[in-house]
């Protein structure tokens, strides 16, 4: 349908649809920004999740085992540390809680992998994830070794690991996130445009119907000059 | 051989920034330590490599590893020696570049050390012990 202004002009779009179109490009681009802001804030759980998964496992793997108390003494600490005592012994003891059997490397790191990834698995919106050893030895391991055995460094060389894998991993997640400030940068272009091709259609229809003398009492004419009722009057 | 150019730079630096401060325990050297007297233990820790650029016939590797130094001194002096020990061990290395690039030497090889990380570990038998570690990498074309 051809619309036209007061003064007899053609105009590109019915006022009235164009401002709902306005309305609705408005409300897409809130729609949107809150899905940003969803999107930015529910990426970062999964990412924390599965570097800390890793991160344990990488512990585990890294650590020497004698007894196996080392081993499941790596805890998972949700939003701070857990400074608990070594997680519960999976090799078979007799009535005097003394083992009956030698530890297998096998069902040893089983259950520390197990036992740190419940945590990990079953934490909701995870603030942070402490990775750390409650058993008493850890710094011997860490840093000062024994006579026959040197130090391990096993958190510190997966450490080094880590930070060097997370690169790229960080990387993706920035370029995702430049691609949708981008979207929503081009959204926020488009909606402005639109707005101003609807103010000057209006103001160009108004200074057209003043022009005429169709209408009166506002806006300003093409030659600068403020116009009112009066001149209005005086050009009838 | 680049991992005895590395080792050697790294002691070398180590060697001569540190003097006669205190008596330097190396690794695989026989070392017995007098009572009472401070010294340290020097250590080179290897860590993982990985392929960081890829060329025609050949890659480049970033090698990575640790600087690991236990600082001893005596027990019930207090911390304070401990700690001036640990501040000038870190300083050695802390965002250091270590590098034999004069004509010279037989292998061109440029060592970037990270920020160290002191950490004290405490009473040890008739010790007190502190720690700094320093992360470092190189690159090199295999």
């Amino acid at each position: 349908m051809t619309t036209y202004g007061n003064s007899g002009r053609k105009l590109t779009l019915d006022p009235t649809k164009k401002i709902k179109k306005i309305n609705e490009n408005h409300e897409n681009f809130e729609q949107m920004m809150s899905n940003f802001n969803i999107i930015i804030k529910d990426a970062g759980y999964p990412v924390l999740k599965a570097t800390a998964r890793h991160t344990h496992g990488r512990l585990i793997a890294r650590s020497p085992i004698v007894t196996g108390s080392y081993v499941l003494s790596h805890k998972v600490g949700l939003n701070g540390k857990d400074s608990s005592v070594t997680y519960g012994d999976p090799l078979p003891v007799d009535e005097h809680g003394e083992r009956i059997a030698q530890p297998n490397r096998r069902s040893v790191v089983g259950y520390a992998i197990a036992k740190g990834q419940q945590v990990i698995a079953k934490a909701h919106r995870p603030k942070k994830f402490v990775l750390s050893n409650s058993i008493h030895y850890a710094p011997n391991v860490e840093f000062m070794g024994w006579a026959n055995s040197p130090a391990y460094h096993v958190y510190a060389l997966t450490l080094l690991e880590m930070r060097e894998e997370m690169k790229p991993i960080v990387s993706e997640i920035h370029k995702k996130i430049f691609r949708l400030m981008t979207k929503v940068k081009n959204n926020a272009i488009k909606n402005k445009q639109m707005k101003d091709e609807y103010v000057r259609e209006e103001l160009m229809a108004m200074d057209a119907d003043a022009d005429t003398g169709m209408i009166s009492g506002y806006g300003e004419s093409k030659t600068g000059g403020a116009f009112d009722s009066d001149i209005v009057k005086k050009r009838q | 051989m680049s991992f005895k150019y590395e080792a050697q730079l790294i002691e070398e630096k180590f060697n001569t920034a540190w003097g006669n401060t205190t008596p330097i325990e190396w690794d695989n050297v026989d070392y017995n330590p007098t009572a009472g007297t401070s010294y340290v233990k020097f250590t080179i820790v290897n860590g993982n490599s990985t392929i960081a650029g890829i060329g025609g016939s050949s890659n480049m590797h970033r090698i990575r590893g640790l600087i690991s130094i236990n600082v001893f001194t005596a027990l019930n002096t207090g911390s304070r020696s401990g700690r001036e020990l640990v501040d000038q061990a870190a300083a050695i290395f802390r965002e250091a570049q270590i590098s034999n690039s004069d004509s010279s030497s037989a292998e061109d090889m440029t060592i970037f050390c990270g920020a160290g990380n002191i950490t004290r570990i405490g009473k040890v038998e008739d010790w007190f012990v502190y720690n700094v570690t320093v992360p470092f990498y190189r690159n090199e074309i295999f």
